[in-house]
């Protein structure tokens, strides 16, 4: 009758040493950072003001150059979307251990992906327009290898989760590997891996005008370059206009994958 | 009488340590209808495994059709697994695909590879399999999804998705197991009826007693990995059964939730 007791007092002292050791981070963060958490609240009225004065009225500019902008970023985040799906498709099948002809093979595409998918997109356009210099065509590179890290690895979870039984039932059939993938697997899989595609283009549509700012083309671009000129009101049409783009996709997106999944 | 199935010692061991099999040997012949009782982690679904190498045992043989199955080439298992239907508990059916695509399925080992990928399967197997559907009471789903089913109904398309393969043998692991009383008892005079008019032999895993000595032929009781009875179901004696089932009569009720459990354990490791 002890035990318990002696265990649900450890419980309590982790638990406090767990609340003890967040707020030491936090405030260590916050020192080591040198920023005021409350700073927010202290300079509101300049936070106000600047979104008043300068970022207020939003201004709208239908110039054939920014629609045709705004097409850029759509596209740009489109291309790397499918792109991606269909590379990885394919990586998924030698990346799952259920699925590929070689461990080690498998091993590798999952390092690799690991690997693309972990530095952010921001950080691969730099990497691309060092050495590249700037254009859509980079812009589309450093969405499609996120893309291809993030989508290679979502896709190989949901091979690996795939049924057992179905692949079971496949090999009782005789059927050969290509039958089993072709005609088991992949109909198993796929709404899986749509649903996945899709939430990739929602996240790529957003990356994308961030990428755009940084020299990738598109619809950030033209935000970065109003906000250079402070031509604040102006940016806040372009910041608008991204938002409800997004939003727009996310409506679109979840109505599909309702469709699939049902 | 001529044999179509002969296990000679059979055994099993598991990475883990576990005998599931231990020296386990029968001779099937053609058109019986044998029954494997037995309790939780005795074994059954190992052995249905290894007579069609979907488990590749540790030692012994198993001969079917003239060839032993543990030697062939995995191009020659392949071809002599199409001879062998199987059925699962858990139905295994391709929930996206309509009901026709899963019956259809059990062709795939006689096609090309091209035409198989692409689904052209001839005319003669779609007229098969709407036959079938029609003779099962399943016509009216033919081209509804697998996965919008009752479990009896996917069970129904399961057997069918065997006989499709032409099999000389069938092999049904649990079939009724996850089945209510009215489904269970339509799934398993489906499966008698329908071997028994094509002379197909039939190898079935049931934890039902009433059931196997209901439908089967021959009954071969299994305990820890060991064959203790094999006789015809009237010399089955409940002395027999408690021998079975370890002496404890419980396990005969509550047997069907832990026998879950340890199978797939098995299956797993």
């Amino acid at each position: 009758m002890k035990e318990p007791k002696l265990k649900s007092l450890c419980r309590k002292f982790k638990k406090r040493i767990v609340l003890l050791a967040v707020i030491v981070i936090v405030g260590g963060a916050t020192w080591f950072a040198r920023f005021n958490p409350l700073a927010i609240f202290f300079e509101m009225d300049t936070f106000i003001s600047f979104f008043i004065k300068d970022f207020f009225p939003p201004q709208f500019v239908f110039q054939a150059e920014n629609i045709r902008a705004l097409f850029v970023t759509v596209a740009m985040a489109f291309a790397a979307s499918m792109t991606a799906f269909l590379i990885a498709g394919f990586l998924s099948f030698l990346g799952s251990d259920t699925t590929s002809p070689s461990l080690i093979l498998a091993r590798g595409i999952r390092a690799v992906a690991s690997v693309f998918r972990n530095v952010p997109t921001l950080v691969w356009a730099f990497i691309l327009f060092m050495s590249f210099g700037i254009g859509e065509t980079i812009g589309f590179l450093a969405l499609l290898i996120s893309s291809l890290g993030f989508l290679t690895r979502a896709f190989i979870e949901t091979l690996d989760a795939a049924a057992p039984e179905i692949r079971e039932a496949a090999v009782a059939t005789g059927a050969t590997y290509w039958k089993r993938v072709f005609c088991f697997i992949l109909p198993d899989i796929i709404p899986g891996y749509i649903s996945w595609l899709l939430y990739n283009v929602e996240l790529n549509i957003r990356s994308s005008s961030i990428v755009g700012m940084v020299g990738g083309g598109g619809i950030g671009l033209v935000l970065f370059s109003y906000i250079k000129m402070y031509r604040y009101g102006k940016a806040a049409g372009i910041i608008i206009q991204i938002a409800l783009l997004v939003i727009a996709f996310e409506c679109v997106t979840k109505n599909i994958r309702k469709r699939i999944l049902s | 009488m001529n044999k179509i199935l002969s296990v000679k010692n059979l055994t099993k061991r598991y990475r883990n340590g576990i005998t599931a099999l231990s020296n386990v040997s029968m001779e099937i012949e053609h058109g019986e209808f044998v029954a494997i009782i037995g309790s939780s982690g005795s074994g059954k679904s190992t052995l249905l495994r290894c007579i069609n190498r979907l488990i590749q045992p540790t030692e012994g043989s198993v001969e079917f059709d003239g060839s032993d199955i543990c030697k062939l080439s995995s191009a020659e298992l392949k071809k002599i697994r199409r001879k062998i239907g199987m059925i699962f508990q858990h139905h295994n059916l391709v929930n996206s695909l309509t009901v026709i695509q899963n019956v259809l399925h059990g062709r795939l080992g006689y096609m090309r590879t091209i035409p198989a990928v692409l689904g052209l399967y001839s005319d003669s197997d779609r007229r098969k399999a709407l036959d079938l559907l029609e003779q099962t009471g399943l016509n009216s789903f033919v081209t509804q999804r697998a996965g919008e089913l009752s479990g009896g109904q996917q069970q129904r398309v399961g057997i069918l998705r065997a006989l499709m393969q032409n099999p000389m043998l069938m092999l049904c692991d649990e079939p009724i197991a996850s089945l209510d009383p009215h489904s269970a008892k339509l799934v398993m005079g489906l499966i008698k009826q329908l071997t028994v008019e094509r002379g197909i032999t039939c190898i079935v895993n049931l934890h039902q007693v009433e059931a196997a000595v209901r439908y089967a032929t021959r009954i071969i009781g299994l305990d820890h990995g060991n064959i203790v009875f094999d006789d015809t179901p009237d010399k089955l004696t409940d002395d027999i059964i408690r021998k079975i089932y370890g002496g404890n009569p419980h396990d005969l009720i509550i047997g069907g939730k832990m026998h879950e459990g340890t199978e797939a354990q098995e299956l797993v490791s």
